[in-house]
Parts: structure tokens; C-alpha cells; sequence
């Protein structure tokens, strides 16, 4: 039997980590060194479920944006979820990511939504405030990520796993 | 000129066989449940394994998951498991459909070239402007600290001034 899979589109201004998520996420590395994705690359995880069927997520790393042009439309296709990704450190990108979000909403309506907000690992010099995560927590699922140290990036997700299993 | 006059046969030859060589075409061709049936082309330069279908054919199937496929689909500068980027055409047929790859490595180093640049100094200049924002707060703070020095020495002075005023005058 085949696992069932699932389409996960990275989303986010450029520069806040989502090809360094993803590579923590897929192949446990990190690298300091800044490389524009250009396009999109795809990768996929197993992620196991307790009492479950494993559930497989193909990960689309799209090239960042503060905003979607037709080409990002285009890659967004078919997705089951998106993880909004955000720099604590630059109060900026948190809007990107929201921007973004409302974006591809036209599109997919129905897609799953939780927001990384990453560099957890330089949390004293993040910009955006406890209460402003605090007052997204209401609305949408928030994890504090850090693709350096790995803190957070299995739970975001596996939370995204679980919701789509069920 | 009319585009629509037909080149000459010697002319159509030389630009087939030079955008030939420039896209580096991979056809994979599969039936309809994902099956390979024959490829065409140089599966080498894109580093795919299609020995291994659990793996090379994967990757491109992984592509398409969730979209129709009644449909040509295209997904342009795709970047594959080798690092190779790649035009990803897939085309139905009566039988299945193909997949079909375009070498897009120039144009992505192209692409590339141009934008790290401008993210690299975008990323920089909101470092400068919080370096920016700390520098004035630190000298605003420097500032306010040599005020209450200044305070603090012309209170010595005038103190010292005062008692040396006293000493004299027994
Ligand atoms: N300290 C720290 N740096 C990170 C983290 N995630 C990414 N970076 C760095 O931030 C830069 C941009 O990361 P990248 O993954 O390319 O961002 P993308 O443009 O969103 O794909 C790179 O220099 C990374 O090394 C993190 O969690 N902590
Ligand atoms: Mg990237």
C-alpha cells in the first residue's frame, strides 16, 4: 500500500527560513550561508502518527515573496496546507506572511494554515512581541521555530500531519 | 516579414538541433497508473535514476500529486534531488501522459545572479537600520550620561570653589 500524500507549500518573505526549515525538517542540516531559492524545490517526509498510517508530505519551497505573482499562484496548486513562515526578527515579514495569506485564500479556500515564526535561536533580539503572537494564537496555530537548533520544526509539522490524517 | 512563411528546411534543421542541444530534453513516457514505459533523452544529466523507480520516478510524481491530470501541466524552475533545475512539462496522451524536462540551469543561475543581490542588500539594510536605531539610543544614553556629569563636576567645582572660598577667608 502506498502512504497517502499531501502537498505542503512553504510561504513567507524572503530570507526567514524556509529552505533552512525544510532542510532541517528533511535531511537534519542547517547552513549560515543565504541562497536565494529561485523556482521551487520539493522534498518530502514520512511523518509517523501514533496509531495511525504514516502520512507522507510533499514540501514545495517556493522562492519568497512579500507578495504572490502568477508564477507563485501557479506553484501553489493542489495544496493541503500551508505554513506561513515569519522572522521574529524583522516585525516585516509577519505581515508578508499574513499578506501572503490572504493572497492564496482565493485559491485555497479550504488549505490548512499554521505560522513558524522562525529564529527562535535569537529570540533576544526578535521584534515581534509575545502579545502579538499571542494575539495570532487566537486565530491560527503559532510555533516558535528555530531551523539552527531544530526547536519547533517537528512539532509544526507534525501538527499539520495530524490535522490531515484526521 | 510574415512569422507565419516557413523557414527554410536548412535553417528549420539548424535551429531545431541547436535548441535541441540547448534544452537537453528528458521524455519520460508512463501509462496511466504511473508506469514507465520507454524514456528519451539524457536521464544522466539530470542525475535522475529512472533504474530506481521508488526514487527518480518518485520525485517527479511527487510533483504532480493533486493535480489533474486530463490536463498538459507545466511547473517551470524546478529545482531536482541533484540540484539541477528543470522545466517540468507533463503532457497526455491517449495512453497515459509524458513528462517531459527542459534544462532551466542557465536561466536559474541568471535569475539567481540578479536577486541574491537585491534580498542580500534588502536583509542588510534592516540590519543597519536596527544597528541604526541602537546607535542613537546608545548615544542619546552617552548624551544623558555626560549631562549628569557635567551636572556632577560643576556641582564638585562649584564646591570645590566654595570651600577653597572658605579656606581663605579664616
Ligand atoms: N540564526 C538563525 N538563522 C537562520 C534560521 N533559519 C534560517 N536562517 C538563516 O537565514 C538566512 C535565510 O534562510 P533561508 O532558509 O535561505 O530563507 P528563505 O529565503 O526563506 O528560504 C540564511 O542565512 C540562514 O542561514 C534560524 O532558525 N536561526
Ligand atoms: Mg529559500
Amino acid at each position: 500500500m502506498t502512504v497517502q500524500a499531501h502537498k505542503v507549500c512553504m510561504l513567507g518573505d524572503f530570507g526567514v527560513g524556509k529552505t533552512s526549515l525544510v532542510a532541517r525538517l528533511v535531511r537534519s542540516t542547517f547552513s549560515e550561508k543565504y541562497l536565494t531559492t529561485i523556482g521551487v524545490k520539493v522534498d518530502s517526509k514520512e511523518v509517523a502518527l501514533p496509531g495511525r498510517e504514516p502520512l507522507k508530505l510533499v514540501i514545495w519551497d517556493i522562492a519568497g515573496r512579500s507578495a504572490l505573482d502568477a508564477l507563485g499562484m501557479h506553484y501553489l496548486r493542489g495544496a493541503a496546507a500551508l505554513l506561513l513562515v515569519a522572522d521574529g526578527m524583522r516585525e516585516g515579514s509577519l505581515s508578508s506572511a499574513l499578506n501572503l495569506l490572504m493572497q492564496s485564500r482565493s485559491l485555497l479556500p479550504d488549505a490548512l494554515v499554521a505560522l513558524a515564526v522562525n529564529k527562535l535561536d535569537l529570540v533576544e533580539r526578535w521584534e515581534v512581541a509575545p502579545a502579538t503572537l499571542a494575539e495570532l494564537r487566537r486565530s491560527l496555530p503559532v510555533f516558535e521555530t528555530s531551523a539552527l537548533s531544530g526547536d519547533g520544526v517537528e512539532a509544526a509539522f507534525a501538527d499539520f500531519a495530524a490535522r490531515l490524517a484526521s | 516579414m510574415s512569422t507565419a512563411m516557413p523557414l527554410p528546411p536548412a535553417v528549420e534543421n539548424y535551429l531545431r538541433k541547436i535548441l535541441i542541444e540547448r534544452a537537453h530534453p528528458l521524455l519520460l513516457s508512463f501509462d496511466a497508473g504511473w508506469h514507465l514505459q520507454s524514456t528519451q533523452g539524457d536521464a544522466g544529466f539530470y542525475a535522475i535514476d529512472i533504474t530506481d523507480p521508488e526514487r527518480g520516478v518518485r520525485e517527479l510524481q511527487d510533483l504532480f500529486i493533486w493535480l489533474p491530470l486530463d490536463s498538459d501541466q507545466d511547473i517551470p524552475f524546478v529545482e531536482l534531488a541533484s540540484g539541477r533545475s528543470a522545466h517540468v512539462h507533463l503532457i497526455v496522451d491517449d495512453s497515459g501522459f509524458h513528462v517531459l524536462l527542459l534544462d532551466a540551469e542557465e536561466a536559474r543561475t541568471r535569475e539567481r545572479t540578479q536577486q541574491q543581490l537585491g534580498n542580500e542588500v534588502a536583509l542588510a539594510d534592516h540590519q543597519k537600520s536596527k544597528a541604526i536605531g541602537k546607535l542613537k539610543d546608545i548615544r542619546s544614553e552617552l548624551e544623558r550620561q555626560r549631562e549628569n556629569l557635567e551636572e556632577a563636576n560643576a556641582l564638585k567645582n562649584a564646591l570645590i570653589a566654595t570651600l577653597s572660598h572658605e579656606f581663605r577667608t579664616p
